[in-house]
């Protein structure tokens, strides 16, 4: 504070450099930064992951997943009855299927009521039966949940995801270790399924209430301590299992629940990529710091968004840290092994026994890190040095102006004839002076920002009426529900940042 | 020396769901005369000095692993909590019943390996209405809930060292008797397992001229089936205990096993081997319901002796009926701020049910009695009283009381609301993220029906006692879920973190700031400098001032 009170600072040596060369230093941090960033993707800047919670024991125990035939049976029942509805989803099915293996079954009923246009009413319906812990008395749970997507859905079908699911639950009720409720949960009409499933789960209403109506449930099972969410598209064989793992606002699982499915992927031989970017495998240094770099940047560029990229990314709100897609995608040159029911539910299986290893919730490891690879993590204290850098220019520049603000014109007139290259960049303010200075431009200024950010953020509203009028809302619900979420959580994040 | 001790072991086997395919309860109990302690023949000695010594009229402790799931199973024959839960009444005149209570939660402790010392006054309760004593009153004063301490410990962990004390108060020990099925291994493999103890002073006739002291010792285990079997529901009593019977305990009056086979006529039929010697039908609040009896000491066991049953057709699961009255509890709200604890009554019945809703909230989640809200289907309604005593932090937990009458086929909330709060630091427990326990909330009731009801009526001790025990109303006093919350939680890594920089920023700081303060400046003769580096600076001022005088 010194150096801002004390007239006489500011005056010395190093301060009359920074003046006149602060540009280049600006420029020069810069360029640093921006390098230092570039080469926190090679293999020598950053790290392997590791296992910070040692509660985990992944793949500790062998996995006994054994199911696959009944995986295959489930997949083409689900299939002719999906085809008897093609817009709904199969309850009646579903419902006998979780009672069959001995599960709570339950249904919850949500209500959307469209608050963008003309006011539309949606109503959507989730199916989740709960795997009551024989070890535990309910006090905590862990999550598997699957979108359905009826035949008629632009996206592409889930219904093995649904038969591995059944398939592990089947199997997960005969087993005695069970310390944590395991829920199943089935949910229609994508994110606002499973948004409402958790709203209800903990009679909370996130942004604007009245607009989803996440009505009540009956079963319950203890605290969510983890969620994973399954996508599998592939009919028949599947390729590669493709990780996302980015939530709302940018919110990122703990790292450990990272390095546990990749690391269990491994043990199965599953092909496991990062989006949708497997490993490169490279003698050349510079290809091999290429490809890490460019799934760095894919990672960076969606995590600006802050739109989550899945299912999964709304459980982070609730602070059940964890949420994965597993999702199959045909690798531009896939050769090599293909994954099966069996080798998938093996990995699932390891997954949920290591979960519920758990003593803690996850706490241990890094909530804000950036994954050039797989297996490999550059954690909050590798990448923020460089965008200390990036911003040291604005500090500096700011610094450099305010020094030049408290030089008396007298004497700024003789530098401006030793010092030519500062005269033009001086001109602005010794009009004012350091006397008269007026705060009536930066007034206006902020204003103006500050009314532009209210218009921007009331805009959705305003916008969808004067479109709904002109032109009808279209009729496919998945569209507008997503879009609509994130208006809303545009608000909500600003209300609530830490959530 | 009057003592006489009785031994049963009741198994209701897939009764009203697929899910609960066995239940099975152990009961002892064995009666004696108070004054006889000092010299007890059956009545186990540890307890019985810790009786006399601390005063008690009543004692109930149970120790649970798992949660009775009401909708599923029907009633129990004993409410327990998870975790621990004691309550006592102490006798009449009782002096600093605080002190007592500590003082006998720690003798329990060390009887039962199991952590009641951690009970004291910030964690126990005198509840008013929902506790009233279980045996024999010789006054009104003794009503008085001053008497009455009640305490939880959600978070205990049951398991074989708390089995083995328990065994020990048993007069056969494990050796003999019902008692050598309770190995440790197949009893802790269940969905369900809680060990009790309950004292009380009973009447010795019915003119009730001299009163006796009775225990009673319970275990309660219920069996996964889907878990346990190999794809069938058929059972025996060496699959479930891993051993058969070798006979009853020589020192038991009476030593019965009977099985619920009500559900042979109405759901899956099954066949029982060795065929029953008797079968007895009771009929209770309407509901009847059939038991085989196995006298064990009269059927001369040579080598080991088991009871299977096996199942005629393949599985046929019953629809779930679920009881009258049933509860769940749970927590609302995410983020570490504002939080709520609901807990929804069903009630099934036909006509209204009065409840009293006991609540024991630990001093660390500070609720606001303003934010209890009571709504049944939809509407809000006013209970009929309630009673609170707020919390204090480290000294009192929050209490309340609530009784209501449930409407008729209703869905009650009672949902309260509290914050989130910092502990100081070293009350967080070991494994802090793990969270914190809130026990299990406790509604009595007296139902009009007895359907799904196995529990004994106040004047019986045995599971005899409640057969065509037709009563005006059958007590239930349901315990709901333990809840689990994550209070903010700080790093405890971070002190370390801490210590490291304070001790640098300390080590850098500390030796400018002990030269500024410690030395004094002063000018020195210019005779004492001597060494190279004072010449050097000596010669150099005198070469500037020869450059301004120059200039």
């Amino acid at each position: 504070m010194g150096l801002l009170t004390d007239p006489g600072a500011g005056r010395g040596k190093l301060t009359q450099l920074l003046v006149t060369y602060h540009n280049k230093l600006c420029i020069l941090l810069y360029v640093g930064g921006v390098a230092w960033f570039l080469i926190l993707a090679h293999d020598n800047f950053n790290a392997g992951t590791y296992f910070s919670e040692n509660a985990l024991l992944p793949g500790l125990v062998k996995g006994e997943f054994d199911k696959e035939a009944l995986a295959k049976t489930y997949q083409s029942e689900l299939l002719d009855e999906a085809a008897r509805y093609p817009d709904g989803v199969p309850y009646s099915w579903l419902l006998a299927k979780f009672r069959q293996i001995n599960l709570d079954v339950y249904t919850h009923n949500f209500t959307l009521n469209y608050p963008l246009g003309l006011g539309t009413e949606y109503t959507g319906k989730n199916v989740y039966a709960i795997l009551r812990a024989p070890r535990s008395s309910s006090t905590e749970a862990l999550v598997l949940s699957v979108p359905y997507r009826p035949p008629t859905s632009v996206h592409p079908g889930t219904v093995p995801s649904i038969a591995i699911m059944l398939a592990l639950a089947k199997f997960f009720r005969r087993q005695k270790y069970w310390a944590k409720d395991v829920i199943f949960l089935v949910t229609e009409h994508e994110q606002l399924g499973i948004q409402a499933w958790l709203e209800a789960y903990h009679k909370a209403t996130s942004g604007r209430s009245g607009v989803l109506d996440h009505g009540d449930m009956m079963g319950r099972g203890g605290a969510i301590q983890a969620a994973i969410n399954l996508e599998l598209h592939a009919e028949k064989i599947m390729f590669i299992l493709m990780l996302k793992y980015k939530g709302l606002n940018g919110q990122l699982p703990n790292l450990d629940l990272v390095t546990l499915v990749h690391r269990m992927c491994s043990k199965e031989g599953v092909r496991h990529t990062f989006k949708n970017r497997e490993n490169g495998n490279y003698r050349d240094t510079f290809k091999e710091w290429l490809h890490s770099f460019k799934t760095l940047m894919a990672m960076v560029s969606t995590q600006a968004t802050g739109v989550p990229n899945g299912n999964h990314g709304l459980f982070h709100r609730a602070f059940m840290f964890s949420l994965f897609a597993f999702s199959s995608a045909f690798f531009k040159n896939g050769k090599g092994n293909t994954a099966l029911y069996f080798q998938i539910g093996r990995v699932l299986e390891g997954l949920f026994r290591s979960l519920n290893n758990l003593l803690e919730r996850f706490h241990q490891s890094y909530f804000f890190y950036l994954l050039p690879a797989t297996d490999r993590y550059i954690s909050i204290g590798m990448y923020m040095p460089p965008l200390g850098l990036l911003c040291a220019g604005l500090v500096i520049k700011a610094f450099a102006l305010w020094l030049k603000m408290q030089e008396d014109p007298t004497k700024r007139n003789d530098s401006d004839k030793e010092d030519s290259d500062m005269k033009s960049e001086n001109s602005g303010s010794e009009k004012k002076g350091a006397g008269n200075f007026s705060l009536v431009p930066v007034g206006m200024t902020v204003l103006a920002t500050h009314t532009l950010g209210i218009i921007l953020l009331s805009s959705p509203q305003a916008l969808s009426v004067v479109v709904s009028r002109i032109w009808y809302v279209n009729r496919y619900f998945n569209i507008p529900g997503i879009f609509y979420l994130d208006s809303k959580h545009a608000h909500s994040s600003i209300i609530l940042p830490q959530i | 020396l009057d003592d006489n001790r009785y031994v049963d072991l009741e198994n209701i086997s897939g009764k009203l769901n697929y899910y609960f395919q066995c239940k099975s309860l152990l009961g002892f109990l064995f009666c004696l005369e108070y004054r006889v302690v000092q010299h007890c023949h059956l009545f186990p000695r540890a307890l019985g000095e810790v009786v006399g010594r601390y005063n008690i009229q009543e004692l109930h402790i149970s120790l649970t692993e798992g949660l009775w799931r009401h909708e599923a199973w029907g009633y129990p024959v004993h409410e327990a909590p998870p975790g621990a839960e004691i309550w006592t009444w102490f006798k009449e005149g009782t002096q600093d019943i605080d002190t007592t209570w500590k003082e006998l939660t720690g003798a329990l402790s060390g009887l039962l390996c199991a952590s009641l010392n951690f009970i004291d006054a910030s964690n126990s309760l005198n509840p008013e209405f929902t506790f009233r004593p279980a045996g024999v009153v010789s006054s009104a004063q003794q009503m008085n809930s001053s008497l009455l301490r009640y305490a939880t410990l959600p978070r205990e962990i049951v398991c074989t060292e708390n089995l083995t004390p328990w065994k020990k108060l048993l007069p056969c020990d494990a050796k003999k008797g019902l008692s050598t099925l309770l190995n440790a291994g197949h009893i802790h493999n269940t969905n369900y397992h809680s060990l009790a103890l309950h004292l009380r002073p009973v009447c010795r006739d019915t003119a009730c001229s001299k009163m006796s002291v009775e225990l009673r010792q319970t275990v309660s285990l219920v069996y996964d089936m889907v878990i346990l079997g190999s794809g069938n529901q058929d059972w025996s009593i060496k699959k479930l205990f891993g051993i058969g019977l070798s006979g009853a305990c020589p020192l038991a009056t009476m030593s019965n096993i009977y099985i619920d086979v009500t559900t042979n006529e109405t759901g899956t039929p099954f066949q029982l081997s060795p065929n029953p010697p008797a079968i007895i039908s009771s009929t209770r609040g309407g509901y009847e319901s059939k038991f085989a009896v196995y006298d064990v000491k009269a059927l001369n066991i040579s080598g080991m002796f088991n009871i299977a049953a096996v199942y005629g057709s393949s599985k046929v699961y019953a629809v779930n009926l679920p009881p009258v009255l049933y509860a769940n509890r749970y927590i609302i709200g995410y983020g570490q701020e504002y939080g709520g604890i609901v807990t929804k009554i069903h009630n099934g019945h036909w006509k209204p049910l009065d409840v009293i809703y006991l609540e024991n909230i630990p001093w660390f989640i500070p609720v606001y009695l303003h934010t209890l809200k009571i709504v049944a289907n939809g509407k809000e309604i006013q209970p009929l009283f309630k009673k609170y005593i707020p919390g204090k932090a480290r000294s009192r937990p929050y209490y309340l009381e609530v009784a209501l009458r449930l409407p008729a086929r209703s869905t009650t909330e009672i949902s309260i609301e509290f914050d989130y709060v910092f502990l100081k630091w070293q009350e967080y427990p070991p494994d802090a993220n793990h969270g914190f326990y809130i026990g299990a909330a406790v509604i009595t009731s007296l139902l009009p029906t007895g359907r799904n009801y196995t529990g004994l009526p106040q004047d019986g001790s045995t599971i005899t006692s409640s057969f065509n025990a037709s009563r005006e109303g059958y007590l239930v006093q349901l315990r709901t879920e333990t809840l689990i919350i994550t209070l903010p939680t700080p790093d405890f890594s971070m002190p370390y973190n801490v210590i490291c920089l304070a001790c640098t920023v300390v080590a850098l700081a500390f030796g400018p700031l002990h030269n500024i303060t410690t030395k004094r400046l002063r000018l020195k003769d210019s005779e004492s400098q001597t060494s190279l580096f004072k010449w050097l600076k000596l010669n150099l001022r005198f070469f500037s001032k020869s450059k301004e005088k120059q200039s």
